[in-house]
C-alpha cells in the first residue's frame, strides 16, 4: 500500500514538529517507567529527537521543561537518584562518560540547589573513587571534572565552596576539581545570597589578569561584567568603584570608566575642602586646600575612592565633607 | 462456499500476515536474515523517523555486500572495555527506538566519531565523485561547536608551548566561554551573537574558530563534512529574506527545529581541497531519515539532498568527505553569513520525502533501473 501524505500548502506549516512530539512522549513515558530509568536513557543519547548530531541529551531535555514545567520535578528527582548511585559507585552504564558528561550538564542547567546542592557535595567531599577519577574520564575531549564543576557551581546551597572558588581564581586549583579563574569566576557568580561587592569586585580583578594577554581582552572583559549585571539585576553596581577599590588593571579603566573623569580633584585657596556636584551625583569636584599639593599622589587615590563611596549612597554631602576632613587629619598629624 | 471462506481466511490469517522475504540494502532478502526481524519492526513502527530510517535501509542502493558484513558483525567496546555485539543487542531490543538507537551507533562510530571513516574503504569506491570540477559549500552551523568552546576554554589554560602561536592567540577567545556544551543555551547563544553581530568581529571570531577547529576535529572527530555543489546553492545565497538561514539549512535537508538564534556561515572549497576523496553518502553514514538514496542507476555523482521546504525543483547535490583544513575555505562576511530567526517553516519529514521522492520520479523516471527501484519505494511507506 503506498501511504499518502498531503502535501503542504506554499506559506504554511503543516509538519508535526518533531520536538514537540519527542517532548510530549517524555512526558507519558516518565509516568510509566521509572523517570530515571528514562532519564539515564537520554542522557546517554538514546531516543532524542534526531534534529542534529551535536545537540546532547541534556540540551533537548532542558528545551521540554521550558516548555514543560510539570517535568521538571520528577527529572530533577531522577538526577538525584542518578547522582546518589554514582556517588555509591552503582551507576553502571554502557557509556558512562556520555552519561556523566550530560548528567552534571543536566543539573547545571537545572539550576536548583534545594535538591541538587547535598548530591553533588556528597560526591565532591566523600572524594570517592569515582570523583577521584572524573578527570581522567572524557566525553568528546572534555574532561568530567567541567560539568561536574558547572553542576556545582550553579547549584550552590550555601557558600561552603566559596575558599575553592576564590583559589581557583586565584589559580589554584582543587585537588579533584582542577579549575581555572573562570571556573572559579563563575563559581563566585553562582553563590548564593546577595552579591558580595568585594568578593566580585576581587573576582574581577583576578580575571583581568587573567585576560591580561589575551588579544580579545577588552571585549571579554565586559563580557564579564555582562555577566555580573545579568546575574544580579536588581543591584545597584559602581563598576568604577570597584576598579579602584579592588585595584583593576589600568586597561580596565576604559571599558567601565576612568575615576578621573568622575572625581576632579582640584586645589585653591580655601582652608576647607569643598563639594561640587554636576548632573546629579555622576560628576564630582573636589576643592581641596593649596597646601596638600604636593601630598597629591599620596591623598588622591584615597579621595578619589571616599567620593566614589560617596557618589554611590543617598547620604547628605555634610558625611563626605567630613570623611575628607578626617582623611587630612590623619595627613596632618603624619 | 463456506469451505472456500474458510480457506481463504486460513491463508489470510497464516500466510497473508506474513512477509517471507524483504529488500534490505536493495537485494532481497529472507527471514533468515539477521537484519530482517529489527527491520520489520522499524518499518511498522508509528514513529516516521523509524520508518524513514527503515525505508532507507531497505532500499539504499549503494551499500555493498562487504559494508553490510561490516555492520552485522559491529562490535565496539564500551566504557569497561566489554565488547558489544550490535547483533546481539539488536536481538535484545524491545521497540523501534532502541533498535534505531544501536543503529545509530553504528553510523557513529564507523563514520563520525573516527578520524578515519569507512566511507573511504577502497570496497566504497563506486560511490566516489571522480568527475566533479565544481566549487563545494559547506552549512556550517556555528553554535553546534558549543562542546568545542568547552573544549578550548580548558585547553586556554593548558600547556600550550607545543601548538602553533596562532591556535595560542586564537585559543584565547573562548577562556572566558560560559554557554556550556548545549548549544541551545541562551548564555551559549549570547556568546556567539555577541561575536558574529558586526562585520570586525565576525572576521576575527571566524578565524579563531577555524584555527580551534583545525585542532578540535583532528583530536576528537565527530562527523565527517556534508557538502553541496555551489551551483545548486547560488539561488540562494543572496538572498535577503530573515529567513535566509533556515533556507539555507533547509535546502541541504537539516531541520532548524530549536534553532533560532543559531548562526550559520556558508563555507566556498575548491573540489581540489578534497583530494582524499568525495563520495556520495548513504544511509549509513548520515544515520536518520532526513537523508534519502539516490535512485539505483541514476547517472548522478552525489546524493541528493531533501528540501524540507519542498520548494526546490531539483534536489542540492550533497557529498562526504573527510575534513579539509578550513583555512581553505572561503568564506563572505556579510552575504554567507545569517543567524535562524522567527518560527520554523518546514514541513513534517513524511511530507518532505513524500516530495523528495516525487522530485525524483519526475527526474529519473525515463531510466528504467531508476524508475524500477522508485517504483519498488513508493510501495514502502517512505
Amino acid at each position: 500500500m503506498i501511504w499518502q501524505v498531503p502535501y503542504r500548502q506554499a506559506g504554511f506549516m503543516t509538519g508535526t514538529l518533531v520536538f514537540n512530539s519527542w517532548r510530549d512522549r517524555i512526558a507519558v513515558e516518565i509516568g510509566h517507567t521509572p523517570p530515571e530509568v528514562c532519564l539515564q536513557r537520554w542522557l546517554e543519547g538514546k531516543s532524542l529527537p534526531p534534529l542534529d548530531n551535536y545537540t546532547e541529551g541534556h540540551g533537548w531535555l532542558l528545551e521540554a521543561i521550558k516548555d514543560l514545567p510539570t517535568v521538571r520535578k520528577p527529572l530533577t528527582e531522577a538526577a538525584v537518584q542518578l547522582l546518589r548511585l554514582f556517588s555509591h559507585g552503582g551507576l553502571k552504564s554502557y557509556d558512562l562518560n556520555r552519561l556523566l558528561f550530560n548528567l552534571f550538564y543536566f543539573s547545571a542547567g537545572l539550576r536548583q540547589p534545594d535538591l541538587l546542592w547535598l548530591p553533588l557535595l556528597r560526591i565532591l567531599e566523600m572524594g570517592s573513587v569515582s570523583a577521584n577519577d572524573l578527570h581522567l574520564r572524557h566525553y568528546r575531549g572534555i574532561a568530567l571534572t567541567t560539568p561536574f564543576r558547572a553542576a556545582l557551581a550553579e547549584n550552590q546551597g550555601d557558600a561552603t565552596l566559596a575558599k575553592l572558588w576564590l583559589d581557583m581564581l586565584a589559580k589554584l586549583p582543587h585537588k579533584i576539581l582542577g579549575g581555572m579563574p573562570m571556573d572559579g569566576f563563575e563559581g563566585v557568580l553562582g553563590l548564593p545570597g546577595p552579591p558580595d561587592e568585594d568578593v566580585i569586585g576581587w573576582s574581577l580583578a583576578r580575571m583581568a589578569d587573567d585576560l591580561e594577554k589575551s588579544p580579545f581582552r577588552k571585549d571579554q572583559f565586559l563580557e564579564l561584567i555582562d555577566y555580573v549585571e545579568a546575574r544580579f539585576p536588581q543591584h545597584n553596581w559602581d563598576f568604577i568603584f570597584l576598579s579602584i577599590v579592588c585595584e583593576w588593571k589600568g586597561w580596565t579603566q576604559e571599558l567601565v570608566g576612568d575615576p578621573a573623569k568622575v572625581i576632579k580633584i582640584e586645589y585653591g585657596s580655601n582652608q576647607e575642602p569643598e563639594y561640587v556636584e554636576e548632573e546629579g551625583r555622576r560628576k564630582i569636584r573636589i576643592r581641596l586646600p593649596e597646601s596638600l599639593v604636593r601630598y597629591a599622589d599620596e591623598i588622591e587615590p584615597n579621595v578619589r575612592r571616599i567620593a566614589l563611596d560617596f557618589r554611590r549612597t543617598q547620604l547628605p554631602q555634610r558625611h563626605l565633607l567630613s570623611q575628607l576632613r578626617h582623611l587630612f587629619k590623619k595627613r596632618r598629624r603624619h | 462456499m463456506r469451505l472456500i471462506e474458510l480457506i481463504r481466511n486460513f491463508l489470510k490469517n497464516t500466510l497473508g500476515r506474513r512477509t517471507w522475504a524483504m529488500r534490505i540494502f536493495n537485494r532481497i532478502r529472507n527471514r533468515q536474515h539477521p537484519l530482517f526481524a529489527p527491520l520489520r519492526i522499524l518499518a511498522a513502527s508509528t514513529d516516521q523517523h523509524s520508518r524513514a530510517f527503515a525505508c532507507n535501509l531497505m532500499h539504499d542502493p549503494r551499500i555493498t555486500y562487504k559494508q553490510e558484513q561490516d555492520l552485522i558483525g559491529f562490535e565496539w567496546k564500551d566504557d569497561s572495555q566489554q565488547k558489544r555485539n550490535l547483533l546481539q543487542c539488536l536481538n535484545q531490543c524491545k521497540n523501534d527506538a532502541e533498535i534505531r538507537d544501536y543503529l545509530v551507533q553504528y553510523c557513529r562510530h564507523r563514520n563520525q566519531l573516527t578520524a578515519d571513516p569507512y566511507f573511504r574503504d577502497t570496497s566504497n569506491d563506486h560511490n566516489k565523485a571522480l568527475e566533479l570540477r565544481e566549487r563545494l559549500l559547506n552549512v556550517f552551523m556555528v553554535n553546534g561547536l558549543s562542546t568545542m568552546f568547552v573544549w578550548a576554554r580548558d585547553v586556554a589554560h593548558q600547556d600550550l608551548s607545543q601548538r602553533t602561536l596562532e591556535f595560542r592567540d586564537a585559543i584565547q577567545m573562548f577562556s572566558t566561554y560560559r554557554g556550556g556544551a548545549n548549544p541551545q543555551s541562551a548564555r551559549g547563544k549570547k556568546f556567539v551573537d555577541r561575536r558574529m553581530q558586526s562585520s570586525s568581529s565576525r572576521m576575527q571570531f571566524i578565524a579563531a574558530m577555524v584555527a580551534v577547529y583545525e585542532v578540535y576535529r583532528t583530536e576528537n572527530p565527530y562527523h565527517p563534512i556534508w557538502l553541496t555543489t555551489l551551483h545548486d546553492f547560488e539561488s540562494y545565497r543572496q538572498l535577503t529574506a530573515e529567513d535566509k538561514a533556515s533556507r539555507w539549512t533547509h535546502l541541504v535537508g537539516v531541520s532548524t527545529e530549536r534553532k533560532t538564534g543559531q548562526w550559520v556561515v556558508l563555507f566556498t572549497f575548491d573540489v581540489s581541497c578534497f583530494s582524499d576523496g568525495l563520495y556520495r553518502p548513504t544511509i549509513l553514514e548520515s544515520g536518520t531519515g532526513y537523508h534519502f538514496p539516490a535512485p539505483e542507476g541514476t547517472p548522478v555523482e552525489g546524493g541528493m539532498a531533501v528540501d524540507l521546504q519542498m520548494e526546490a525543483d531539483m534536489p542540492a547535490a550533497e557529498y562526504i568527505a573527510k575534513w579539509p583544513s578550513l583555512k581553505l575555505a572561503y568564506f563572505d562576511l556579510q552575504s554567507g553569513c545569517a543567524k535562524i530567526e522567527g518560527t520554523v517553516l518546514e514541513s513534517s519529514l513524511q511530507a518532505a520525502r513524500q516530495h523528495h521522492l516525487s522530485k525524483l520520479n519526475q527526474n529519473f523516471r525515463n531510466i528504467p533501473t531508476a524508475a524500477r527501484w522508485l517504483r519498488r519505494v513508493e510501495k514502502t511507506q517512505v
